[in-house]
């Protein structure tokens, strides 16, 4: 106090006893005192003598102290069996009570120690009330050594938000402001120090009903209850420290993953050094952990705040409880949006110097589509990234596996990867259906945009037509499935397949080419291709399709096909007998109906005319063509009359001749369907 | 006189060019018909309809022979497009765009809830977005995101497929601007719509 003004003192003299004549109290009134950082108001204090020592009380109407406590109102302070000697002070049970704006009205028990001939002081504050919470300090030092312990219990953090202005610039107030802060904080610690700095802390914290939410809520927590420790100690400002922590109940939300703590517990602890002058971390065994899901044991290093070397095995403990925590919430709108996985997978990651590798250890793993596009059963392998230019050989099998409705066998790619990208080092056969998709190359690489693109050259083995049309759910057909790919490329979510397939059906040819398969996993596949067909067997035709027996040979083609999710929705397809090789050419009674009826007549003409004695009928050409738009297919025959089009010209062989007349250009297309399906309610046909 | 006969032929040919180019104009009307039938569908009766008081919208064919149009221009319009452009439609009934319209009408009765709520709402070029995430409780909110990124893929792909059903790939975005309004127009009372990046009620 460099400046005290005392405008009225008091001393008075009080006899407690009159054998003995003694002072046995002191009081002294200042109406105002100040000094710096310190401003008193109606200060009073007395001093009373006993046998037990002193007791020290005072009052003052306000305290003006330096930030954060600023102003007291209404203090008073008492201090029983106090001592005050030459070169110490003791205080075992004072008491402070004063009322302040943020900490409200507070009765404090303090003990004092102070020797200070030593300089070795002890102070402790029990008791200090923060919106319903309390704390207790106790502060001890000399001339070497400093420590403090806090005790503070269920302290709620909007208490100490209300002190954030004292220490922190009005931007980051507003920051904390906007994360709207919830919940309470418990906390022991214990600081040691010397003149230099701190030497050692321990702490244990635990945060009950801990909820936030940033201001577009995408990163909240509800009712969180978590607690940690941590100890630490500083050898030539570098401090080892072990710290774990566990959030154990409440709900997270960190866009656009979810969690929730009361059912899945996260666990972490760091054990590391912090060497502040280099501002170099070292983050020797980093082991984070969330019950049933998964365990990551790692190590790191930030130099200068920026990761140089991050080291980290990941085991998934149930593989699809992590996918739907961790996994499907990136994946929403794109083909792995909802899997159901089964099976083991462990993965290494080494980050180091901008170059970065990931293994992944397939065990058993097992993935169903849940919209049933694909499956694959006990997948093992290695798979590997990287963005380095020194090369990772994976590889992964699988049992079997389902694309649509086609069935894949058993297989196996060997890979190396380099440069974010991999290629297949070895030729490989896939099963498909009956038959073999064989890979001579097959490439993946992410482009600096990070779209991916692939490509693949290989062979299709020959596939049964029965097997295909069996698993496609179409009239069984015989024949082959077999060609050539000579490269299969997928950019920009579009497949393209250069080169042509060839099927050999219906003992013809069928070449189709200019394949191309956009968003194939997506909500509405589109596949385009060019199809022709040479001299396929009608016979065959007839016979599997069961609409009447039609002999001879058609070619024809199918262009601008587009299949809309599989489904055919535009082509041009025309179908006429083979000019080159015709072949035999009868059409039965029963076909000649069921065309009449696809050409839009009705059936059961012939029965009703003197033809009905002729089961067959001879014919010189016939032929049908569609053009299907909006889903309407436009119909001609071979040759137009002046009101319609012949599907049937007869001729050719002996008679009896017949024609086929179509009436009807504009089929709807569903319509069409039906009628070959249904092969029904046709009248007859202009028989000439 | 050679110039003189050149440059007329020259000319007839650039105006029938012309001519037979705005056959393939936009069929604005035409599209936003069909947009309401599939939104209607998709939304049911409980939605209130556009308030269709206002003049109808003139296909951008016929908007091609305003005043400020060529005479010679105007007159062909009138002998060769104008029969073409009055056929002008959208077919919407596909097997592809009914699956489309069937799943996006299966799904609006998980996110009406969501609409009426404002956590979603419509943006301005034709998809759904999360408004107001703070109205969702944290654990639903993966299901809300999963419904957003399907509805939107399935718009997406109703406004190509409308595009390709109709033999012109090209007009997707046209199809997607239409539905972008017509969603709008279409929302009920109280859901949220975006203009010009920021958000409003109806």
């Amino acid at each position: 106090m460099k400046y005290l003004t005392l405008k009225s003192v008091f001393l008075w003299l009080c006899i407690w006893s009159l054998p003995v004549l003694a002072i046995q109290a002191i009081q002294i009134d200042i109406e105002h005192s100040w000094a710096e950082k310190f401003d008193a108001k109606e200060l009073k204090t007395y001093v009373q003598f006993s046998s037990d020592g002193l007791k020290l009380s005072g009052q003052a109407a306000q305290i003006s102290l330096a930030a954060p406590l600023n102003q007291l109102r209404n203090v008073t302070f008492e201090c029983e069996k106090a001592a005050w000697l030459t070169d110490a002070f003791r205080c075992h049970s004072g008491t402070l009570q004063f009322s302040q704006p943020e900490l409200g009205q507070q009765r404090i028990q303090f003990k004092i120690d102070a020797n200070t001939e030593d300089e070795q002081y002890d102070i402790q504050l029990q008791n200090l009330r923060l919106d319903g919470g309390t704390v207790n300090l106790d502060i001890s030092l000399d001339q070497l050594h400093w420590d403090t312990d806090i005790d503070a219990q269920n302290i709620p953090l909007s208490a100490l938000q209300k002190w954030l202005p004292q220490f922190l610039d009005k931007q980051y107030v507003n920051a904390v402001n906007d994360w709207q802060p919830q919940g309470q904080i418990s906390l022991q610690a214990r600081i040691d120090g010397n003149k230099q700095g701190i030497v050692s802390a321990t702490a244990k914290w635990q945060f009950t009903d801990l909820g936030f939410s940033n201001t577009t809520a995408s990163q909240v927590a509800e009712n969180v209850t978590t607690q940690g420790e941590i100890s630490l100690h500083n050898t030539d400002n570098t401090w080892d420290f072990i710290a774990s922590s566990s959030l154990m109940a409440g709900q997270v939300y960190s866009d656009p993953v979810f969690v929730d703590l009361s059912t899945s517990a996260i666990e972490l602890s760091v054990d590391g050094k912090y060497e502040a002058d280099s501002n170099h971390w070292t983050l020797a065994d980093i082991k984070l952990n969330q019950s049933e899901q998964f365990n990551v044991e790692a190590i790191a290093e930030v130099i200068d705040n920026v990761p140089s070397k991050v080291e980290a095995n990941v085991t998934v403990k149930t593989l699809s409880s992590f996918y739907s925590t961790w996994v499907k919430p990136f994946m929403v709108g794109t083909a792995a949006a909802d899997l159901q996985l089964s099976g083991q997978v462990s993965s290494s990651i080494s980050w180091s110097d901008m170059q970065h590798q990931l293994k992944a250890t397939l065990n058993n793993v097992s993935v169903v589509d849940s919209q049933q596009r694909y499956n694959a059963e006990n997948m093992n392998g290695e798979l590997v990234w990287t963005n380095s230019e020194a090369p990772l050989d994976g590889y992964l099998s699988w049992q079997q596996a389902k694309l649509y409705s086609i069935d894949i066998g058993a297989g196996q790619l060997h890979t190396q990867t380099v440069k974010n990208g991999f290629k297949l080092v070895k030729e490989t056969s896939i099963p498909v259906l009956d038959g073999e998709l064989q890979i001579n190359q097959l490439s993946l690489q992410q482009q600096e945009d990070k779209q991916i693109t692939w490509s693949f050259d290989g062979l299709l083995l020959p596939i049964s037509m029965e097997s295909l049309t069996q698993a496609l759910g179409w009239p069984i057909m015989h024949g082959k499935l077999s060609g050539v790919i000579p490269h299969v490329r997928y950019q920009s979510h579009k497949l393209t397949i250069d080169g042509a397939l060839q099927v050999k059906v219906f003992d013809g040819t069928t070449v189709i080419r200019d394949l191309r398969l956009t968003d194939p996993l997506g909500v509405l596949p589109q596949l385009y291709a060019n199809i022709d067909m040479k001299d396929l067997d009608l016979a065959l035709i007839t016979k599997t399709f069961d609409v009447g027996k039609i002999t001879g040979r058609v070619s024809g083609e199918i262009y601008n096909l587009r299949l809309s999710n599989w489904q055919p929705v535009q082509f041009d397809a025309k179908l006429a007998t083979s000019e080159d090789n015709p072949g035999k050419r009868i059409i039965s009674q029963r076909a000649v109906d069921n065309l009449t009826q696809v050409g839009g007549g009705a059936s059961g003409m012939i029965s009703r005319s003197f033809l009905r004695f002729f089961d067959d009928f001879s014919y010189k050409r016939l032929g049908l063509s569609c053009h299907l738009r909006n889903d309407v297919c436009e119909m001609a025959g071979i040759e137009d009359t002046d009101q319609g089009y012949y599907i049937v010209k007869g001729g050719g062989g002996l008679p009896p001749w017949i024609d086929v007349i179509g009436y009807t250009r504009r089929v709807d297309w569903a319509d069409l369907l039906e009628r070959i399906k249904a092969v029904q309610n046709s009248s007859g046909p202009i028989i000439e | 006189m050679q110039i003189i006969k050149w440059l007329t032929g020259t000319v007839s040919g650039l105006m029938l060019v012309s001519c037979v180019t705005i056959n393939i104009y936009f069929p604005a009307a035409a599209a936003e018909k069909a947009a309401d039938r599939i939104i209607e569908d998709v939304w049911g009766p409980e939605t209130q309809p556009a308030d269709t008081s206002q003049p109808e919208k003139q296909d951008k064919q016929s908007s091609a022979s305003d005043a400020r149009m060529p005479l010679a221009m105007s007159v062909l319009n009138w002998i060769v497009p104008q029969a073409e452009a009055a056929s002008a439609d959208i077919n919407i009934n596909t097997p592809a765009i009914n699956a489309l319209q069937s799943s996006m009408k299966t799904r609006f009765e998980s996110l009406k809830s969501f609409y009426d709520s404002g956590a979603i709402g419509l943006t301005d070029d034709g998809f759904i977005a999360l408004r107001d995430a703070k109205s969702v409780p944290l654990k639903d909110r993966n299901q809300l995101n999963s419904l957003i990124a399907a509805e939107n893929n399935d718009r997406k792909a109703l406004y190509a497929e409308i595009a390709r059903a109709n033999g012109h790939p090209e007009w997707q975005n046209d199809i997607q601007q239409t539905f972008a309004q017509r969603w709008i127009s279409n929302a009920a009372k109280g859901w949220w719509y975006q203009q010009g990046g920021s958000w409003k009620q109806k």
